[in-house]
C-alpha cells in the first residue's frame, strides 16, 4: 500500500516517514512567516500534530506537501496572533551590519515594530509577498484564499503599515 | 510632508526584516513529536468556554454583530 494511503488510515510508521520527509520543508515555510527559528521548530511540531490528528481527512490522491503547507500557515498565523499581544520582535534572524548607524538601526526597529502591529492575517501574506517574493498563487494556496484576496490583504497591509509608520514619526 | 510610496515600503521592510536564507531545524524534531503524541490531550480551559458562551449570547441578542465579528476574523 502506498505511503499516503497508509498515513490516511492512521499508520504511525507512515506518519513518521512523512514527518522525516517534510519536516524541513514545513520548518522553512514557517520560519519565513514568523522569522523566529526557535518558534518555528515548535510550530513545525504543532503543524504535524494537527496533521496527525487530521489524517482521516487527508485524501491520498492529493498533495501532502500542499496540505501540510496550508496547515503550517494556519499554525504560523495563530502564533503571530498570540505574539502580537505578548512580546517584542525576536532579533536572532536579521543580522546587523557594522556599517549601520544608530539612526538606521532605530529606524529599522521602528519599521519592524510597525509591521508586527499589523493583524496576523495581513502580516503573513505581506511578509511572503513583499519580503520573500513568493508568487501570489502559492500564497493563496497556503492561505486557502483566492489570489485576489491575497492582493487585497497585501494592499491593506501596506496601507496600515504606512499609517503606523506615520504615527511612529518614521519618514522615508 | 513626504509620504511612503509602495516601493519605499517594500524596500524598508526588506531592510528591517531581510528575506530568510535557507535554514534548517537545529535538531531532529521527531523526539519532540513523539512526546507530543504521547502527552494526554489537554482539556479546554474554562476561559475559552466563557468566551464562547458570551459570544453566543451576544450573537443571539444582537444578530447584526455577526458581520462585525466576521470582519475581524
Amino acid at each position: 500500500m502506498e505511503l499516503l494511503e497508509r498515513f490516511a488510515q492512521g499508520d504511525q510508521e507512515a506518519f513518521e516517514a512523512l514527518f522525516r520527509q517534510f519536516q524541513g520543508q514545513v520548518f522553512r515555510w514557517i520560519v519565513r512567516i514568523v522569522r523566529d527559528p526557535a518558534a518555528a521548530e515548535d510550530l513545525t511540531v504543532e503543524t504535524f500534530w494537527r496533521i496527525y490528528r487530521a489524517h482521516a481527512r487527508f485524501r491520498p490522491d492529493g498533495s501532502f506537501g500542499a496540505w501540510a503547507r496550508r496547515i503550517a500557515t494556519n499554525a504560523a498565523i495563530d502564533h503571530l496572533n498570540r505574539r502580537r499581544m505578548e512580546q517584542p520582535l525576536p532579533d536572532n534572524l536579521p543580522q546587523e551590519t557594522q556599517a549601520d548607524s544608530a539612526v538606521q538601526r532605530e529606524t529599522r526597529e521602528k519599521i519592524a515594530r510597525a509591521f508586527r502591529q499589523l493583524p496576523a492575517k495581513y502580516q503573513s501574506p505581506a511578509m511572503l509577498a513583499l519580503v520573500e517574493e513568493e508568487p501570489y498563487s502559492e500564497i493563496a494556496a497556503a492561505l486557502g484564499i483566492s489570489e485576489g484576496a491575497v492582493k487585497t490583504r497585501v494592499f491593506r497591509a501596506v496601507r496600515l503599515l504606512r499609517k503606523n509608520l506615520e504615527l511612529l514619526g518614521v519618514k522615508p | 510632508m513626504s509620504q511612503w510610496n509602495d516601493e519605499q515600503i517594500r524596500e524598508a521592510l526588506k531592510a528591517a526584516l531581510p528575506p530568510v536564507a535557507d535554514v534548517e531545524p537545529r535538531r531532529d524534531l521527531w523526539p519532540q513529536m513523539l512526546r507530543r503524541m504521547d502527552a494526554p490531550a489537554p482539556g479546554i480551559p474554562w476561559l475559552d468556554w466563557a468566551v464562547a458562551a458570551v459570544s453566543a449570547l451576544l450573537l443571539l441578542s444582537l444578530p447584526g454583530a455577526a458581520q462585525i465579528v466576521l470582519y475581524f476574523l
